[in-house]
């Protein structure tokens, strides 16, 4: 029986983005080769290591002045990226100071 | 090593490398131009070299997924087994994630289209982002 170690189970992908700056800027991450700032409120996250296939779970939170409305659902969601948007409390994409995500899935 | 492994190892080993340079790319059906960002882990990865494998692994995983009836990847091998790029300056880190991260259309096309706009810029160079979705590349 193959054994199954905390790797298997740890994210495939996480950041933490400054995304109400100038230009997005990275705090910290693992597994991601760039980020695509789209327009405001909405940001593509890039991997190194592309996931095995489109079905991942994913995970996102934003600072006070935004909420996540939206988190992998890029159309068509891809193995190679995930999308992220954010709103404020009118529902206008905003930029959020605080933008980290993870995405748990297989790794190609 | 999987590639997973190698970009795990140098995140833990290599200081990141926050580079100055932004690319900025925009089509005929983009509301406003996009503005990619390296990743400084994978800056220093591609820098350091050993780490990432050519881009065309990137381009060939991509035609997988593009067929209709995909349903997940099977030639993985190739991000792992294929023999690593090697170090790179930073221009040259720079055009490999533009051939990874940017629509190919938008870079294969970037001396021949009329319609198409691509800009390697320095960070300071972007406006503040007040009227972030009425930004266009100036002619």
């Amino acid at each position: 029986m193959t054994s199954f170690g905390p790797k298997h189970f740890a994210p495939a992908a996480w950041f933490s983005i400054d995304a109400d700056a100038g230009t997005p800027v990275f705090f910290d991450s693992f597994n991601c080769s760039s980020i695509t700032d789209n327009s405001a409120g909405k940001q593509t996250a890039n991997f190194s290591n592309a996931l095995s296939n489109n079905d991942f779970a994913t995970a996102a939170c934003c600072g006070e002045t935004a909420t996540i409305s939206g988190f992998g659902s890029n159309t068509p969601k891809t193995t190679s990226a995930v999308s992220l948007r954010s709103n404020n409390s009118a529902g206008v994409a905003t930029d959020s100071p605080n933008l980290d995500g993870i995405v748990i899935g297989d790794v190609t | 090593m999987q590639l997973l492994d190698r970009i795990a190892e140098a995140k833990q080993w290599l200081e990141p490398h926050r580079t100055d340079y932004a690319v900025v790319y925009e089509d005929v059906d983009m509301d406003c131009c996009a503005v990619m960002h390296p990743d400084p882990h994978a800056m220093a990865a591609l820098i350091h070299g050993g780490v990432f494998p050519p881009v065309w692994v990137y381009w060939e995983l991509a035609k997988d997924e593009a067929q209709p009836d995909f349903k997940r990847h099977t030639r993985g091998y190739l991000l792992h087994d294929t023999p690593r790029e090697g170090p790179k300056t930073e221009s040259e880190a720079l055009l490999y994630l533009i051939m990874k991260d940017v629509p190919q259309h938008i870079w294969r096309n970037y001396e021949t289209s009329n319609s198409v706009h691509l800009k390697i810029i320095r960070r300071e160079q972007q406006p503040d982002r007040e009227f972030r979705n009425a930004w266009r590349i100036a002619a």
